[in-house]
C-alpha cells in the first residue's frame, strides 16, 4: 500500500475538523437542552407548589384563587395552562388561561402518582404541550366538614406549550452554530498555515535532492530543522562516503593497472629484441595476459555506483569530440549534433565518457568525414520546473558516412578483443567496451549499415 | 630530432630509449617528474613522450607547465588504465596523442614518427627534395632513388634541416636537436657532419641543397614536399 505524504495526512486531519467540531456543536446542544429542560421542570414545580398552597376547602368544596401570582396563567392569551382535576377526572378547576387550549384536554393516560411527573412534546389534538403533575391527599382535617372522613385526592396539571422552550432552544443554538463555523474557518486557516510551514523545509529537501539527481550539486547544503538535520546529515555523510569510497577504488584501480601494465610493456618488448626459444609462446601468454588484465581492471572499474546522479551529455562529448580532434585533427570533417537543450541521462560520468569515447574515436579514426550524434526521446517525458528536457529513456544514434563493417561481422565485432580488421578500415576494439558497459544500464548496441552508406550504431540510456 | 622521454619505470624506459636511439633519435630518457619538467621547459624538444603515472610530478602537471612556458613541442602520453577521462584529461592539458599500456615498442615509435612529421606540417613519411628523398619510416635517404650511406648524426642533422627547409638553423639549435644532454658539443663536428651531407648529396656540386651564412647557421635551400 502506498503511504500517505504528509499533505496528504494534514488534509485529512482538516477535512475531520469540521466533523469534530459539528460533534462537539451536538454536545453542547444537548447540554444546553438537559440544563433548559430541567430548570423548565423547577419553574412549574414552583408554579404547581404555588397551587398547592393556594388550596382552600370550603365544606369539603374546593376553592382556588381566581388569578395566580404569574401573569401568564391569567390572561387568555397566555403559553400555559393549570388545572385541578377530581380522582375520578372530573375538571374542578382551571386557570383563565386554558380557554386558549380550547379547555385542556382529557389526559388520557392513567392518573397521576404521588409526585411529580414532568412530560414534554405531548401531541393532544394537534398541540405540542409540555405537562408536569402531581396527585395530592388532603387529610380530612383539611378539607373541613361534610367531606368523606378519608380526605380528598387532587391532580395537579400544569401545561405549557413546547414552543415556549423552543424559541429559547433556537436563540441559543443560532449563535452556536455560527460559532462553531467561525472557529471551524479560523482552525482551517491556522492548519493550511502550518500545513505549509511544517511541510516547507520537506519540500525544500525534495528539491534539493532532485538537484542532487541531476548533479547541480553535491551535497544536501540548506539549513534544516533539527527533525530533519539529522537525516539530512546521514545523506551527506553517505554521499561523501560513497565518493571517497570510489575515488579510493579508482586510485586503487589506477595504481594496479600502472603496476601491472608497464612490466608488461617490457615484457613483450624484450620479447620483440631478443631471438629465445620460448618467444612464441611467452609472446602468447604475456598477449593473454595482457588482455586478461585490461578486461578486468576494465570491468572492475565500471562504476557500480549506488547513486547515479544525471550528467549533461552535451558537455561530455564537446569535450571528447575536442580532445579526438587533437589526436585525428582533420579540417574536412563535419559533426552534427542533435541533442536537445539539458539533455542529461543516469550514467555515471565515467561510463558516459568510455561509451561515447569509444564510439567517437571508432567514427574518426575509420568514419570519414561526417559524425553525427543524435538523442531523441526513447520514452515517456516532460520537462523539469526549469525547462530542462527529461526523458525516461533516450534513443541515442552515432553514425558516420565512414566504411562500416561487413554485415557477417557484427556479432564477432561486438565481442571483445576481436578486431573485424587488424587494419584500421572498420570498427573493432571500442565497441566490445561499449556493449560490456551497456549491458550495466539494461541497454544494447545496434548496428546497422544505412542506405547512405557509412555505419550507423544505436542503443538507449536510462534519462533518471 | 630530439626526444625527451619521461617514465619512471626503469625497464620500460631503457626499452624505449635504445630503440628510439636505434632509429637515430636523440633521446633525454628520464625518470623523475620534475626533472623532465625542467629539461622541456628549458629546451625545445622535437616531441616528449610522458608517463602519466609519474611519483613525483603527475604526468598532467608536467604538460601544463611546458604549454603555460610556452613550449609547444608534440606531447605522447602514455597510461596504464587507458580510461577516456584519463585521455581526455591529458588531451586537454595539451598532449597531442595517447597510448595505452601495455603497447607494442614498435607501435610507440609509430605514433612518435607521426606527432614528429605532423607537428613539422609534412605529415607523410617521405620528404622529397628534387633527387633527395629521406623516408623516415625506413630511417633511409635516397638519392636518385639510389640509397645512401649516412651516419646517424649525419641522418639527424639533413632530417631536421629538411624538416624546417628554407629557415635559417643556428648551430646551437642544430645541437640541441641532435644531441641528448650529456653529450659535450663541439660545434666543429658539426661543420663536419654539415660538409659531409653536402659531399654525399652533391658530389658533383650542382645541386647545391646546404648554404652556410656565416655566423648565422645552415640553411637547406630546396623545396620539400610530402608525399
Amino acid at each position: 500500500m502506498k503511504a500517505w505524504s504528509i499533505r496528504q495526512r494534514l488534509l485529512l486531519l482538516l477535512g475531520l475538523l469540521p466533523l469534530l467540531l459539528l460533534l462537539m456543536a451536538w454536545v453542547l446542544k444537548l447540554a444546553h437542552d438537559e440544563s433548559l429542560r430541567q430548570s423548565n421542570q423547577a419553574r412549574l414545580e414552583a408554579t404547581l407548589y404555588g397551587l398547592m398552597r393556594d388550596t382552600q376547602f370550603d365544606r369539603g368544596e374546593l376553592i382556588m384563587p381566581e388569578y395566580l401570582p404569574e401573569p401568564v396563567f391569567n390572561s387568555e392569551g397566555g403559553d400555559a395552562a393549570a388545572r385541578v382535576l377530581s380522582a375520578d377526572g372530573r375538571v374542578l378547576w382551571e386557570s383563565r388561561s386554558a380557554v386558549l387550549f380550547g379547555g385542556l384536554p382529557a389526559s388520557p393516560d392513567a392518573p397521576p402518582a404521588t409526585r411529580f411527573e414532568y412530560q414534554e412534546n405531548l401531541k393532544l389534538e394537534g398541540l405540542l404541550l409540555n405537562r408536569l403533575r402531581r396527585r395530592v391527599h388532603f387529610g380530612a382535617d383539611t378539607v373541613g366538614e361534610g367531606a368523606a372522613t378519608e380526605g380528598m385526592l387532587l391532580d395537579y396539571e400544569v401545561w405549557q406549550r413546547s414552543s415556549a422552550l423552543s424559541t429559547s432552544r433556537e436563540a441559543f443554538l443560532w449563535p452556536l452554530w455560527m460559532g462553531a463555523l467561525a472557529v471551524a474557518l479560523v482552525v482551517g486557516v491556522a492548519v493550511l498555515v502550518i500545513l505549509h510551514w511544517v511541510s516547507a523545509p520537506l519540500k525544500a529537501v525534495r528539491n534539493e535532492l532532485d538537484n542532487l539527481r541531476q548533479g547541480r550539486q553535491g551535497e544536501i547544503e540548506g539549513e534544516y530543522p533539527s527533525e530533519i538535520r539529522q537525516l539530512v546529515m546521514a545523506i551527506n555523510e553517505l554521499l561523501q562516503s560513497e565518493r571517497r569510497q570510489r575515488e579510493r577504488v579508482r586510485q586503487r584501480l589506477a595504481d594496479l593497472a600502472h603496476s601491472l601494465k608497464t612490466p608488461l610493456t617490457v615484457i613483450r618488448g624484450e620479447l620483440q629484441s631478443r631471438e629465445a626459444p620460448s618467444r612464441k609462446l611467452l609472446t602468447e601468454e604475456s598477449e593473454r595476459l595482457a588482455h586478461l588484465v585490461d578486461l578486468q581492471l576494465k570491468r572492475a572499474a565500471g562504476s557500480g555506483a549506488t547513486w547515479k546522479p544525471t550528467v549533461a551529455i552535451r558537455p561530455v562529448i564537446d569535450r571528447l569530440l575536442g580532445s579526438l580532434d587533437r589526436i585525428y585533427p582533420d579540417p574536412q570533417r563535419e559533426i552534427c549534433l542533435q541533442i536537445p537543450e539539458g539533455a542529461a541521462v543516469a550514467v555515471d560520468e565515467d561510463d558516459l565518457m568510455e561509451i561515447f569515447g569509444n564510439l567517437l574515436e571508432n567514427a574518426c579514426k575509420y568514419g570519414g568525414k561526417q559524425i553525427c550524434v543524435s538523442l531523441e526521446v526513447a520514452d515517456a517525458s516532460q520537462s523539469d520546473q526549469d525547462g530542462a528536457f527529461r526523458a525516461e529513456r533516450w534513443c541515442v544514434t552515432v553514425s558516420d558516412n565512414g566504411p562500416g563493417i561487413p554485415h557477417e561481422l557484427f556479432p564477432q565485432v561486438l565481442e571483445r578483443g576481436v578486431r573485424a580488421d587488424e587494419r584500421p578500415i572498420g570498427h573493432g576494439v571500442g565497441l566490445a567496451i561499449v556493449t560490456d558497459l551497456l549491458e550495466q544500464y539494461r541497454s544494447a548496441l545496434e548496428l546497422a549499415h544505412p542506405q547512405t552508406g557509412g555505419l550507423t550504431l544505436t542503443f538507449d540510456l536510462p534519462g533518471f | 630530432m630530439r626526444i625527451l622521454l619521461i617514465e619512471d619505470e626503469a625497464g620500460l624506459r631503457g626499452q624505449i630509449a635504445e630503440l628510439l636511439r636505434g632509429r637515430n633519435y636523440a633521446v633525454d630518457a628520464i625518470g623523475l617528474g620534475e626533472e623532465g619538467c625542467y629539461l622541456g621547459s628549458e629546451i625545445d624538444f622535437d616531441l616528449a613522450i610522458v608517463d602519466l603515472g609519474l611519483p613525483d610530478l603527475g604526468g598532467l602537471s608536467v604538460i601544463q607547465r611546458w604549454r603555460q612556458v610556452g613550449r609547444r613541442f608534440p606531447v605522447l602520453i602514455l597510461t596504464a588504465r587507458g580510461h577516456w577521462r584519463e585521455k581526455v584529461e591529458g588531451l586537454e592539458a595539451g598532449a597531442d596523442d595517447y597510448l595505452v599500456k601495455p603497447f607494442h615498442v614498435e607501435e610507440l615509435v609509430a605514433r612518435a614518427q607521426a606527432l614528429i612529421r605532423r607537428a613539422s606540417g609534412l605529415p607523410s613519411s617521405r620528404l622529397v627534395a628534387g633527387p633527395i628523398v629521406l623516408d623516415t619510416r625506413a630511417q633511409q635517404v635516397l638519392l636518385q632513388n639510389k640509397p645512401l650511406a649516412l651516419t646517424a648524426y649525419e641522418y639527424r642533422t639533413l632530417e631536421y634541416l629538411m624538416r624546417h627547409a628554407g629557415e635559417t638553423v643556428s648551430k646551437a639549435r642544430l645541437g640541441e636537436h641532435l644531441y641528448e644532454d650529456h653529450i659535450e658539443r663541439d660545434s666543429n663536428v658539426l661543420e663536419q657532419y654539415v660538409a659531409r651531407l653536402r659531399q654525399k648529396l652533391d658530389p658533383d656540386k650542382t645541386l647545391r641543397p646546404l648554404t652556410t651564412l656565416r655566423g648565422q647557421g645552415y640553411r637547406f635551400e630546396l623545396a620539400v614536399a610530402s608525399e
